[in-house]
C-alpha cells in the first residue's frame, strides 16, 4: 500500500467535522451595522443639523449647510486660557498659544482611561494569570513579538515605550469615532490636532536622540554626522563622508516632521471625510467608512510606534557596526564563505 | 518573523517611503524658494533645493529600507 493510500484511508475513517459557516458571527455583525444605521437615523431626527453659527432648530439647507456643520478647522477649540492672552485665528495651523485645548483635554481623558484599565487588568498579578491579567499579558507579548520581529533583538529594551505609544495613539485615534467627540466643542480626537502629533513626535525624537547619545557616547553619536575619521582615508573620501554626514544630520530633523504630519494628516483627513460623507448620505455609507476608519486608525498608531522603535534602533547602531556588517555581507556574497573564515589567523 | 508581521512591516516601510520623499523634497524646494526670493535669483536655488531635498529623501529611504530588510530577512548564522 502506498503512503497516499494510507493517508486517504485514515482521512476516510476519521469523523469529518462539519465546517462552521460562522452564522453567529455574521448575524452579530449585521446587528452591529444595523444598530449603527438606526442610531444615525435617530440622531438625524432628534438632533437635526443646524448652521454652524446658528442655534439648534434653525433651518439648514441640504447639502451645503449639512457639510459646513461637520467641518472643523485644524486649530482646536480652547477650553481654558490664561486671562489676558489673545486667541489666534482659527485657520492657523501651528500656533504658540499656551492654553488647554479640546484636544489636550480629550487626551487627558484617553490617558486616564488607558492607565486605569491597564492598572485594573494587572492589579494583584499572580503567577497563574487570571482573565484580565491574561488579556493584558497576551496583548503585551503580541506587541513585544511584533516589535522585536520588525526592529530586531536590539529593540527589546524599548518595547514598553513602543507599547505605550501604540496604546495612547490607538485610543486617541479611535476616540474621534465615538459620537460626542468632535461634535461638542470641549472634546475632539487628540491626534486630529497637529500640535498634539508634533508633541508626540518631539517626545519620540528626544528619546531616540537621547538613547543615541547614551549608548554611543557624545563622540560616537556625533561621529555619525561628522565623520572626521574618514579624512584618514584621504581628503576626497573625508569630504564626501562629511557631506553625507551633514545630509544625515538634516534628515534627523525630518523624522519628527514626517512622524507628526503623517499621523495628523491621516486622522484629520479621515475625520473630515467621515463628517462630509455622513452629512451627505446620513447612515448607510458612513457605516462602511467607520469600519475602514477603525482599521486605518489602528494602522496609523502602529506605523508611528514601529517607526519610533526603528529610529531608536538606528540611533543606537554605530556607523562602524553598520559598515562592518555591510562589508562582511558583501564579502560573503563574493566568496560564498562564512565571514568568520575571512578573519586573519591570529 | 511571521508572514503577517512581515506584511505589517512592509506597510510601515511603504508609508515612510512616501512621506519621507514628500517632506524632504518639499523642505528643499521651500528653502530654495526662500533663498531665491532673498537674492532675486529665481529659480536657481529652487532647483538646487529640489535636487538636494529629493536626494536627501532618497538617501533616507535607502538607509531605512536596508535596515528594515536586514530585520525582515536576517542573514543565516
Amino acid at each position: 500500500m502506498s503512503s497516499e493510500q494510507v493517508v486517504t484511508t485514515e482521512v476516510a475513517e476519521a469523523p469529518v467535522p462539519q465546517p462552521r459557516r460562522g452564522r453567529g458571527l455574521s448575524s452579530r455583525w449585521f446587528l452591529i451595522i444595523g444598530a449603527v444605521i438606526v442610531f444615525n437615523i435617530i440622531a438625524l431626527i432628534v438632533v437635526p443639523p443646524f448652521p454652524k453659527e446658528g442655534q439648534p432648530g434653525d433651518a439648514c439647507a441640504f447639502p451645503v449647510c449639512f457639510i459646513e456643520g461637520t467641518l472643523e478647522f485644524p486649530a482646536p477649540h480652547v477650553v481654558w486660557a490664561p486671562e489676558g492672552s489673545t486667541a489666534p485665528a482659527a485657520d492657523q495651523l501651528i500656533v504658540f498659544y499656551p492654553s488647554i485645548s479640546s484636544t489636550i483635554f480629550t487626551m487627558w481623558i484617553v490617558m486616564a482611561i488607558v492607565l486605569i484599565v491597564s492598572i485594573l487588568l494587572v492589579r494583584g498579578s499572580t503567577l497563574i494569570p487570571r482573565r484580565g491579567q491574561n488579556v493584558f499579558e497576551w496583548f503585551y507579548e503580541f506587541l513585544s513579538d511584533f516589535g522585536v520581529g520588525i526592529a530586531g533583538p536590539a529593540a527589546r529594551p524599548y518595547i514598553p515605550l513602543f507599547a505605550a505609544f501604540f496604546l495612547l495613539i490607538l485610543f486617541s485615534n479611535w476616540s474621534g469615532l465615538v459620537p460626542p467627540v468632535g461634535r461638542i466643542e470641549e472634546l475632539r480626537a487628540p491626534t486630529s490636532d497637529v500640535n498634539i502629533t508634533l508633541g508626540l513626535a518631539l517626545v519620540s525624537f528626544t528619546y531616540f536622540e537621547f538613547q543615541g547619545f547614551r549608548r554611543l557616547g557624545v563622540r560616537g553619536y556625533l561621529g555619525k554626522f561628522f565623520p572626521v575619521y574618514e579624512f584618514k582615508k584621504g581628503v576626497s573620501a573625508g569630504g564626501i563622508a562629511m557631506f553625507v554626514g551633514l545630509v544625515e544630520l538634516m534628515l534627523e530633523f525630518v523624522k519628527p516632521v514626517t512622524l507628526s504630519m503623517r499621523l495628523f494628516g491621516n486622522i484629520y483627513g479621515g475625520e473630515v471625510a467621515l463628517g462630509v460623507i455622513t452629512a451627505l448620505t446620513i447612515a448607510f455609507i458612513p457605516v462602511g467608512l467607520l469600519g475602514l476608519e477603525v482599521m486605518l486608525n489602528a494602522i496609523q498608531a502602529l506605523i508611528f510606534s514601529i517607526l519610533t522603535l526603528m529610529f531608536i534602533v538606528l540611533a543606537i547602531e554605530s556607523h562602524e557596526h553598520e559598515e562592518g556588517h555591510a562589508a562582511e555581507e558583501a564579502l560573503e556574497a563574493l566568496h560564498g564563505t562564512e565571514s568568520a573564515a575571512l578573519q586573519p589567523a591570529s | 518573523m511571521t508572514e503577517s508581521g512581515r506584511g505589517w512591516g512592509y506597510v510601515v516601510l511603504f508609508s515612510e517611503i512616501g512621506v519621507s520623499l514628500l517632506v524632504t523634497t518639499l523642505i528643499g524646494v521651500l528653502v530654495g524658494y526662500w533663498v531665491d526670493k532673498q537674492l532675486g535669483t529665481l529659480p536657481v536655488f529652487l532647483i538646487v533645493g529640489f535636487l538636494v531635498g529629493a536626494g536627501a529623501g532618497t538617501l533616507m529611504i535607502a538607509r531605512l529600507i536596508s535596515r528594515f530588510l536586514k530585520s525582515f530577512d536576517p542573514p543565516a548564522p
